[in-house]
């Protein structure tokens, strides 16, 4: 009997020492807080987490470095300088980013939320994968000023990011670009946005107010072709009208192709959030929703290759205006702008 | 008593043990023979035409420009030799950054034995690896041969100075990529071998190739200094330094080591 009250252990004993577990997968994955989304009626995905497996370790240590300015050059600006939580990852009251040393960039910072469906990244499409995305503001030399060789240097000195990496990787894993990349990208991966009055109205648990209807309806009439729903946009790239700063002449998707046809095109945003993230335009050049919807009623400039979608502008009355930004208001999403584990992890 | 329960946790032992195993540690190589192979190294020499390239040195160009260099890098990717039996082998993984100041040689280990009749590469990458994220290895974004700001891999990167340059500080400098449309710069080369590339079972043997810098500047394109000598992006002037570089390496030598 006795024998038998031995044994019974030493079986369990063999049965986890025969099975090793693989050092990528966490122990403390924490499976309901973190996983891929794909909101019922969304399209499919283009980054669906390939070749790098979801895991808290590996979100957390991209959480960390979201929020270090170890990444800029002389530690003064991190990914969050530009890209704040409680106004969906975009920049507050900035029409024009700033970066290292005062300096001013020459682009409006985007909002940061389901950009697994975004096929290209920047306002001009020139990265094209969601991991190779942060390279380009570290090596900007006015975003960050850094080159992401010196980055690995630095993280490499700290005992706290060789832990962090060891923990999303596995024991003895060496700091490097790839890794730092993909744990960037994980977690701003894993910023979704799909808790909105609007999501949740579509999903039955609750009703748009008649303004709200209303402004629904025009939406679908007259800014649903771009602004496509349920991303609130097909992620083209479009002239949409703006009169070109002559300070800065940017040119737009036309920089990165090099066609004259891409000229002053620049990519189709999200208004998701859109009550938040002003000021708007890829220059932040408008201040208010209001002037936003009165430049497609009467302030299109026709410049080489706009929108034919806005040739002549898009016509809207005053009531219209108040029930369209009555129904944008219902596109914000508190969960994703409160979402603690976004949040600072050096705040506490 | 004991010897009742005795047989339990080893039958236990016995049936996990088997259980877990992983595929690769199945593989038992005492049955199989292993076919013959031979290692392969391919080296680079680099040159001006006919003369050793060395930094900081002047070369003249056939039409009276000269230059001298500075960085001279460039992608070789996705090796294959094609013996003369039908063969061909493909090396896995294959993508390396040869540096005329540093690493000039890659090594194939273990290639199947045999006459090889021409060796197949891509000066530049290929595109799937500029648009699947980060890369390590000879790939690493942090080796200065990645544009962050659109992405893609600098397949060719040249900088250097020219007497003949329009640019005020008389410098060179040409990082030629982009990997589609009409202007990609990747290029397929092909190179004859002669019959003497015949490998032997676990013998070693060195490829020489001659990898020639003046050919970026002339052959298809002749590119004037005084108007062409900053290209960082991809456009049609990369593309044309392509078509140049498509055409200058060449074989030098095969032998044992």
């Amino acid at each position: 009997m006795i024998l038998r009250v031995v044994f019974i252990p030493i079986i369990l004993v063999f049965f986890f020492l025969s099975c090793k577990v693989d050092p990528k997968v966490k122990p403390h994955f924490d499976e309901n807080e973190l996983k891929e989304i794909i909101p019922t009626g969304w399209p499919e995905p283009v980054y669906r987490f390939q070749n790098n497996p979801i895991n808290k370790a590996t979100f957390e240590l991209g959480r960390a470095l979201f929020y270090d300015p170890i990444l800029s050059v002389d530690s003064t600006v991190s990914c969050e300088s530009c890209h704040q939580q409680f106004v969906a990852f975009a920049h507050s009251d900035h029409a024009l980013s700033h970066g290292v040393a005062n300096q001013l960039t020459t682009r409006n910072s985007p909002a940061l939320f389901n950009l697994n469906w975004h096929p290209l990244f920047m306002h001009d499409g020139g990265v094209n994968h969601i991991e190779v995305q942060p390279l380009a503001p570290i090596n900007n030399p006015i975003e960050m000023g850094e080159n992401t060789v010196h980055v690995i240097k630095k993280l490499r000195r700290s005992a706290r990011y060789k832990k962090m990496f060891e923990d999303a990787f596995g024991k003895g894993a060496e700091i490097n670009d790839a890794q730092m990349l993909k744990a960037l990208a994980q977690f701003m991966a894993l910023m979704y946005s799909y808790n909105s009055k609007y999501d949740r109205v579509k999903r039955g648990e609750a009703e748009f107010h008649q303004d709200e209807l209303e402004g629904y309806q025009i939406f679908q009439q007259k800014c649903n072709q771009c602004h496509k729903e349920p991303l609130f946009s097909d992620f083209q790239f479009r002239n949409n009208g703006l009169s070109v700063n002559p300070a800065i002449n940017d040119s737009g998707r036309a920089h990165i192709t090099g066609l004259p046809s891409d000229r002053y095109k620049f990519k189709t945003p999200s208004l998701r959030n859109i009550t938040l993230t002003a000021p708007y335009m890829h220059d932040g050049r408008f201040n208010t929703l209001d002037q936003c919807l009165q430049h497609y009623v009467s302030g299109i400039t026709n410049t080489v290759n706009l929108a034919p979608e806005l040739q002549g502008g898009i016509p809207l009355t005053p009531s219209e205006i108040q029930k369209l930004k009555a129904f944008l208001a219902t596109l914000t999403d508190y969960t994703l702008l409160t979402d603690k584990k976004f949040s600072n992890p050096y705040a506490n | 008593m004991t010897s009742r329960y005795l047989h339990i946790p080893l039958l236990f032992f016995i049936l996990l043990s088997g259980a877990c195993k992983k595929d690769k540690e199945v593989t038992t190589t005492n049955t199989i023979p292993t076919p013959p192979t031979a290692n392969l190294h391919i080296h680079f020499s680099h040159q001006a035409d006919s003369l050793t390239l060395f930094p900081g040195q002047s070369y003249t160009l056939p039409g009276n420009q000269s230059y001298s260099v500075d960085v001279f890098k460039y992608y070789i990717s996705n090796i294959e030799l094609h013996y003369t039996n039908g063969n061909v082998f493909k090396e896995d993984y294959s993508y390396h950054l040869i540096d005329f100041k540093g690493k000039s040689e890659i090594i194939l280990n273990k290639v199947p034995i045999g006459k090889i009749g021409l060796i197949k590469f891509m000066i530049g990458v290929d595109s799937a690896k500029n648009v699947s994220g980060p890369q390590t290895g000879d790939l690493s974004p942090s080796l200065g041969m990645f544009w962050s700001w659109n992405t893609g891999y600098i397949m060719v990167k040249f900088e250097g100075a020219s007497p003949q340059s329009g640019d005020p500080n008389k410098q060179l400098v040409y990082h030629i990529g982009g990997f589609k449309g009409l202007n990609k710069a990747q290029r397929t080369v092909f190179i004859t071998l002669p019959s003497k590339a015949t490998m032997e079972n676990n013998k070693n043997y060195e490829l020489s190739l001659i990898t020639n810098a003046s050919r970026l500047f002339y052959g298809t394109h002749q590119i004037d200094f005084s108007t062409n000598y900053f290209t960082m992006s991809s456009n049609k002037n990369a593309s044309d330094f392509a078509d140049n570089y498509m055409h200058m390496i060449s074989y030098k030598n095969f032998s044992e080591q």
